[in-house]
């Protein structure tokens, strides 16, 4: 039943709805997953994306991308539960990581999961080096999809880039240049 | 960086990680992606390792799409149902039972069934194996939640008493007040219509589940019930029982009504603090047709733990099935 639907009835906009999760669920289910740091988080986030993408959906099937719009909608979640866990997080320690936690020690250089050091990305920064770079938005499109400007991807994205390569120890060619490039943006 | 919007444009903008399903089995870190790797590497990008790395970390997660389909359901569902809390009062959970007969009316079916049941009972139908669920999820009035138990399927679950019945007139029917419901009620925002029936579960032939909260519970412990009528013999049956993460959230234990060995059970929490619970039918085992009850418990907080928020999903099989056939929904 994997490529059934959620609903098949006569009625065309559930079929349609059926089919665009079909085809998109674990696209937006990655970039949740990318997005927010954990599974939970991703499921919750993409499920509701797309309950809420099923509430507009005429908005939703008119618009020029569907996908560019429920993406939308994902990358805005994602960034709400990012800040609310943030919130949380002050008043009391939870398990778990997420990725808002932010670790401001010496050792970050030494992480060598890209997923950690995502995690210690600001989100801004984070969304924009996980949607030019993996899901190959255009700045163009990215800027678009956070309500940011072109000017505020490209310097978070470069600014991203750099941070994250410093973290992994990596120079900005992909070589392992652990210990010249030991900076931190 | 400044380059990199000229070549953009060639770029698919709706380009998919989804296409190629087998993509993850093999797990190729290059998977078809390597054709825009390579205009990268001509275009001087020296960033293409990102990409790579970022790809591999994405590979981590595969959503679960059956889950992913139940929560989705469950949610329009209380969508639909907050919409109603919102504009009316609501003083018809106990009428709830009878009403909900006559479902295929677009009439304000008013409690919170969950259509994630009518969702997957045509999923069941499509693979020639009508599956059929029926979740009761909280109703949210002024006092939180109670758990409203409405015409238990258990009871007459299928009317025509045919376990291989396909979905009667009512599949047809449920849907589309289904669709009906929600979209007045995502779109209208007013005075809305849950949806959802438990005579959805007339059109199952392996399983139906109807959840509550046990009786038991209190501020600070609740158990979660799920009902599960067997309706042919299965040779795999798995229910998860996902709990979401709210503050205190620990779990106490976990029982079913299955014999003794019938079925193994495994609790975890996840890395976001949820805890799943599973309950698998050992191997070698034959769930028979009847009911049973799969419970979880667990300490909470007297304030954050909300039922909707947890969901279950039970899927079957039987010896002949060609797939496994699944219902689910929320509490």
């Amino acid at each position: 039943m994997a490529a059934t639907a959620l609903g098949a009835t006569d009625n065309a906009a559930r079929q349609a709805f059926d089919a665009f999760f079909t085809s998109h669920h674990r696209e937006f289910g990655r970039l949740a997953y990318l997005l927010s740091g954990d599974q939970d988080a991703a499921e919750d986030i993409t499920a509701e994306a797309f309950a809420q993408a099923w509430g507009c959906w005429e908005q939703v099937s008119r618009a020029d991308s569907p996908p560019a719009y429920v993406r939308r909608i994902v990358v805005n979640l994602a960034a709400d539960r990012i800040r609310g866990l943030a919130r949380e997080r002050k008043g009391r320690r939870l398990l778990g990581a997420t990725w808002s936690e932010r670790t401001h020690g010496p050792d970050m250089a030494v992480v060598a999961d890209v997923r950690a050091a995502l995690r210690r990305l600001p989100e801004r920064k984070r969304a924009c080096v996980v949607l030019r770079h993996y899901y190959g938005l255009s700045e163009q499109e990215t800027a678009r999809t956070l309500g940011i400007t072109v000017g505020t991807v490209k310097s978070q994205t470069s600014r991203g880039v750099a941070e994250l390569a410093a973290m992994l120890g990596i120079g900005t060619d992909g070589t392992t240049k652990e210990r010249r490039r030991r900076g931190r943006g | 960086m400044a380059e990199r919007g000229e070549r953009d444009p060639n770029r698919n903008p709706n380009w998919n990680p989804n296409r190629d399903p087998n993509r993850d089995r093999n797990r190729n870190p290059n998977w078809d992606r390597s054709g825009d790797r390579d205009r990268e590497r001509q275009g001087g990008d020296q960033e293409f390792w990102l990409g790579e790395m970022l790809e591999a970390a994405a590979d981590e997660y595969e959503p679960d799409a059956d889950r992913l389909k139940a929560l989705v359901a469950a949610r329009i569902a209380q969508q639909s149902d907050e919409s109603e809390a919102r504009t009316t009062r609501r003083t018809r959970a106990r009428g709830g039972a009878s009403r909900r007969r006559g479902l295929g009316l677009p009439g304000r079916l008013g409690l919170a069934g969950i259509p994630a049941g009518v969702a997957l009972a045509t999923v069941g139908a499509v693979a020639a194996l009508a599956v059929g669920a029926t979740a009761t999820i909280a109703v949210t009035s002024s006092n939180g939640r109670h758990s409203v138990t409405v015409a238990a399927p258990t009871s007459s679950p299928n009317p025509g008493g045919s376990a291989t019945q396909g979905s009667g007139p009512s599949e047809g029917a449920s849907p589309a007040a289904t669709t009906e419901a929600t979209r007045r009620a995502t779109t209208a925002s007013s005075s809305a219509t849950s949806s959802g029936s438990p005579e959805i579960s007339a059109t199952s032939a392996l399983v139906a589940g109807v959840s509550s909260i046990g009786q038991a519970s209190n501020a600070n412990w609740s158990e979660l019930d799920l009902s599960v009528t067997i309706k042919q013999p299965l040779t795999a049956m798995h229910v998860t029982v996902k709990v979401s993460k709210c503050s205190g959230l620990s779990s106490t234990g976990s029982w079913n009504s299955g014999a003794s060995g019938e079925f193994t059970e495994v609790t975890a929490t996840g890395s976001g603090g949820s805890i799943t619970y599973e309950f698998e039918l050992a191997k070698g085992e034959t769930a028979t047709p009847g009911t049973l009850t799969f419970a979880v418990q667990f300490n909470h907080a007297t304030s954050g733990w909300k039922a909707q928020d947890d969901s279950f999903y039970v899927s079957a099989r039987t010896s002949t099935s060609t797939s496994a056939s699944g219902v689910g929904g929320a509490y």
